[in-house]
């Protein structure tokens, strides 16, 4: 037996190793490499791929100068050798431009500019440092330092001198330009970033009425100029923390000093940068690798789009993350009742507030419930709903083959279905889609005798309560919650939805985020927490609390 | 501890819901089979001494070691191989009465709804539920019995809003008609159930604010009796002495008997939510306890985990094994269960509490020059 499978796999490998041979024969018409040629790092171009291949997943020395190498090296005084070298880190870079400049027209002195022209704006570029270094009619100092070039000649904001090369293949990498001078060991690095960003835009997935209409976009600075423009205080922090080892990700932690708590600034640092080597692309992942929970099915970080919603929660005392490249910024600690809210709350009357307040709760459970309730009652309790209500679901499920549990499983995965459908779909096709499911899950779907029209009023139900729902990483939770009950209400009725929500409702009492229960107030009750979570209380009702608790750190 | 904290109120809600959740429902039958429509003067005049007697006691015995649960300071009362034996007794009757809580979950919904379901899948599915609360910790079931009580407040507060017109007093009339007997004889069984505030034993120790455990305490008993005594005055006062006494479930009956309009009818189902939910925290904490118990025999504290998987297993069987029939289980609470109430409850704690202040006045005797600080407790 055991042999029998060892000579399988040797057929089977070997067979894979010819085709591959043959494969490359044939794309290269040349022989496959053996083993010794590849490990030999010959420099020839067929390998570069083969190369990488083995770099990556076996974790050989990388035979390529790498920044890293570079790091502990100063720069040179020389500017050819520093050329030499930015080649030697940059070997494929067409996008790099070298750029010699000579200074002063007496008796020149040479300089070399160095910048990725796709990340540079040239005008600014142009006008701010070519300019201003090749046309300087001043009386230029005999030894002409790197000090007095940045104090007297240039023009951009920002420039720092550094003498050692990891900070400039930083720069360079980051869209600075750098200036090296002949004779001199230090570089300066001028940052003219080009901005490649869209301008601010409308939250796509957190609209308002009334609330103000800008949403983050991918770049942080646009995004804390967001903030920043909204807290007008020295109390407001920024602190930068580098995420990646290649991606480089900008992450700033912004809270107010004066409310947030020191426990969770300091556990939110730890957590950053415990993974400072992991690449991000996104806050997605990030979220994922920071929460306290990371296997639960309910995320404990609030997620948004909206700079209003994070100068409240900065207000009420928490920490918000802001990621480079995305228009989602991250708020902790988060509860389950502050991912029910939605800064409109706070813009309209407090009636209305509370009022939509308490129906988020509601339809919170109705997207979990109603379907599985349906199926329950539907299947082993009949006698628990009235008769007249009784005979006409018996009457609109007469002729329906399935049971309940089967046609509410049906529907409900044929609407996430047209859900997704609907948010991959390119714009033009919107149309069509929505007419096409309008018409099958509406229309045809119950004239074909497939589900019963209570159903469709359950799935539309369900749906609508689902979009109540402000966040959507806890709309998502819930979305697969549902289907989970649904099961459970298939098999054990009304007893298997409680115990499920029961274990639910255990899970969630389990949660923390970053110390803080994700249930609070509600459990630990808490009932002064409580005027800003179910309900919202007038405002000079809670501005006079918050001014008997000024000085303290408020607890969230 | 696991150095967890429960607030003093929380700790009010978990131990209210630990008895309310079955007594609410088998309690009043058993009473009113005795007393008749004096069975509130039962609960009144004997249940709730007996709960204060039993609170009163638990919480000067929990006073002498604060940062420990009861099995743990066993050895150190009655000496070291007694103490292990009692702390094995007390984790085979924690055990015991969780399978005896498993199998009333189980009964009610067999009875209930599903009669056809092998009592044995419900009772699985029940302890399943539970131990998965109890493996997260007390803190965790502590929170849950928080919003369990919200439910549980909601759906009282409606049953009695909606049934409030239907009350007669002609039914609660003549008061003691056949004299102080029969109201003594419905005391027991509510008793055992009032008494199970004995459970702070175990829980003392993750108390937060422990100068407010007396008041706790008191508080717990005086609120669950009074919580008793609405739902007994409402049972008998729509149905009236006899009728409350033949029924299974009396307050399953009165959720069935409301009907309002033709929109709400057939509120049992509200009743049935609250009772799974609230009978699945009380399984978490016995299980807790049981788990403790277990572990102290061996004496470490923190493979009290390990039990949980054994315990669930163990109480699965023993509820299929010993209470198949809810006649069984009906004469198991009926007979059984005071004078076995009585001795884990009342007698064992306080024999301890009496042997704890001994030795501590033998301490304070034989070192007078340095009073220990425990003396001011």
């Amino acid at each position: 037996m055991l042999e029998g499978i060892k000579w399988l796999l040797r057929i089977i490998s070997r067979r894979w190793r010819t085709d591959r041979r043959r494969g490359h024969r044939e794309a290269t018409g040349r022989e496959y490499p053996s083993y010794r040629d590849r490990s030999q790092n010959s420099s020839g171009n067929s390998l570069q791929k083969y190369q990488k291949y083995t770099r990556q997943y076996t974790r050989r020395q990388p035979t390529l100068p790498l920044p890293s190498d570079y790091e502990k090296k100063s720069i040179s005084t020389r500017l050819e050798e520093n050329r030499q070298t930015l080649r030697r880190v940059f070997p494929h870079a067409s996008d790099l431009v070298y750029r010699e400049i000579s200074i002063g027209s007496k008796k020149p002195h040479k300089a070399l500019l160095a910048y990725i022209d796709n990340l540079t704006n040239c005008d600014l570029l142009h006008r701010d440092i070519i300019h201003p270094l090749a046309a300087t009619r001043n009386h230029l100092p005999s030894d002409l330092t790197a000090r007095w070039v940045k104090e007297h000649l240039l023009s951009p904001g920002k420039i720092a001198e550094q003498h050692r090369w990891a900070e400039v293949i930083e720069a360079i990498v980051r869209g600075g330009a750098v200036i090296f001078l002949e004779g001199e060991s230090k570089a300066l690095i001028a940052t003219v970033p080009e901005d490649v960003s869209r301008g601010v835009g409308k939250p796509l997935s957190e609209t308002t009425v009334r609330g103000p209409a800008d949403a983050f976009n991918e770049r942080l600075c646009t995004n804390i100029a967001l903030v920043r423009r909204r807290l007008a205080t020295p109390y407001l922090a920024v602190e930068y923390i580098q995420i990646g080892q290649t991606t480089k990700t900008q992450v700033a932690v912004l809270y107010l000093r004066d409310k947030a708590q020191e426990s969770i600034i300091q556990e939110i640092k730890k957590r950053l940068q415990h993974i400072h080597r992991t690449d991000a692309i996104s806050s997605g992942q990030i979220e994922e690798l920071i929460q306290d929970h990371p296997y639960s099915i309910f995320s404990t970080i609030h997620i948004t789009e909206r700079p209003d919603k994070i100068v409240g929660n900065l207000l009420e005392g928490k920490v918000a993350l802001l990621v480079d490249n995305t228009p989602f910024a991250m708020i902790v600690p988060a509860t389950l009742a502050s991912m029910l809210q939605s800064p409109e709350d706070y813009y309209n009357r407090y009636w209305f507030s509370s009022f939509i307040r308490i129906l988020r709760w509601f339809s919170l459970v109705a997207a979990l419930l109603v379907p599985s309730i349906y199926i329950a009652i539907t299947s082993y309790h009949h006698e628990l709903v009235p008769t007249v209500l009784l005979v006409s679901i018996v009457a609109s499920r007469e002729g329906v083959p399935f049971p309940a549990v089967v046609e509410a499983l049906l529907m409900e995965i044929a609407f996430e279905t047209l859900r997704e459908a609907g948010v991959r779909l390119p714009a033009p096709f919107g149309q069509t889609l929505s007419i096409v499911g309008a018409l099958i899950i509406g229309q045809t779907a119950v004239s074909a005798g497939l589900v019963s029209t209570v159903m469709v009023v359950v799935v539309a139900l369900t749906a609508i309560a689902s979009y109540t729902i402000p966040t959507i990483t806890l709309a998502n939770s819930i979305r697969i919650l549902r289907f989970l009950m649904m099961i459970a209400a298939a098999f054990l009725g009304m007893f298997g939805v409680m115990v499920g929500l029961v274990l639910i409702m255990f899970h969630l009492c389990s949660l923390n985020s970053f110390g803080v229960p994700f249930l609070s107030p509600l459990a630990p009750l808490n009932l002064s927490d409580l005027k800003d979570a179910m309900v919202r209380l007038p405002n000079r009702l809670r501005r006079k609390e918050e001014g008997q608790q000024h000085g303290q750190p408020q607890n969230t | 501890m696991d150095n967890r904290k429960i607030h003093s109120l929380q700790l009010l809600i978990l131990l209210f819901i630990t008895e309310k959740a079955t007594a609410f429902l088998f309690a009043p039958a058993t009473v009113a089979r005795a007393a008749g429509q004096d069975a509130w003067l039962s609960e009144l005049l004997f249940c709730m001494p007996a709960g204060l007697l039993v609170a009163v006691v638990c919480v000067f015995l929990a006073r002498h070691f604060p940062e420990e649960p009861l099995p743990f300071y066993l050895p150190r009362l009655v000496g070291k191989l007694p103490g292990k034996l009692l702390a094995a007794t007390y984790a085979v009757v924690f055990t015991h009465l969780t399978a005896v809580i498993i199998s009333e979950t189980a009964q009610f919904i067999h009875t209930a709804f599903f009669n056809l379901t092998p009592l044995l899948f419900l009772e699985i599915i029940a302890a399943g539920a539970a131990l998965y609360g109890t493996s997260l910790g007390i803190e965790v079931i502590a929170r849950q019995a928080e919003l369990v009580f919200v439910l549980f407040l909601f759906s009282m507060l409606l049953v009695i809003a909606l049934v409030i017109p239907d009350l007669k007093i002609s039914n609660f009339l003549p008061v003691a008609e056949n004299g102080i007997l029969p109201i003594i004889k419905g005391a027991p069984v509510c008793c055992a159930w009032r008494g199970e505030i004995f459970l702070i034993l175990m829980l003392y120790p993750y108390l937060e604010n422990r100068q407010e455990d007396m008041k706790l305490a008191i508080s717990t008993v005086v609120f669950s009796t009074f919580v008793s005594i609405v739902f007994l005055i409402i049972t008998l006062g729509v149905f009236g002495g006899p009728f409350t006494a033949q029924q299974t479930f009396p307050i399953l009956e009165l959720a069935r008997y409301i009907q309002l309009a033709v929109i709400i009818e057939r509120l049992e189902i509200l009743i049935v939510i609250i009772w799974v939910a609230g009978a699945i925290v009380k399984l978490a904490v016995f299980y807790h306890a049981a788990c403790i118990s277990a572990a102290s025999v061996i004496g470490r504290k923190k493979s009290s985990r390990f039990f949980i998987i054994p315990i669930g297993i163990a109480t699965a069987i023993i509820a299929e094994v010993l209470y198949p029939s809810h006649f069984k289980l009906a004469s198991f609470l009926n007979q059984a269960w005071p004078p076995y109430a009585l001795v884990t409850e009342l007698l064992l704690p306080l024999g301890l509490l009496i042997i704890a202040c001994w030795q501590k006045r033998r301490r304070v005797k034989n070192d007078s020059h340095a009073p220990s600080p425990r003396a001011t407790s």
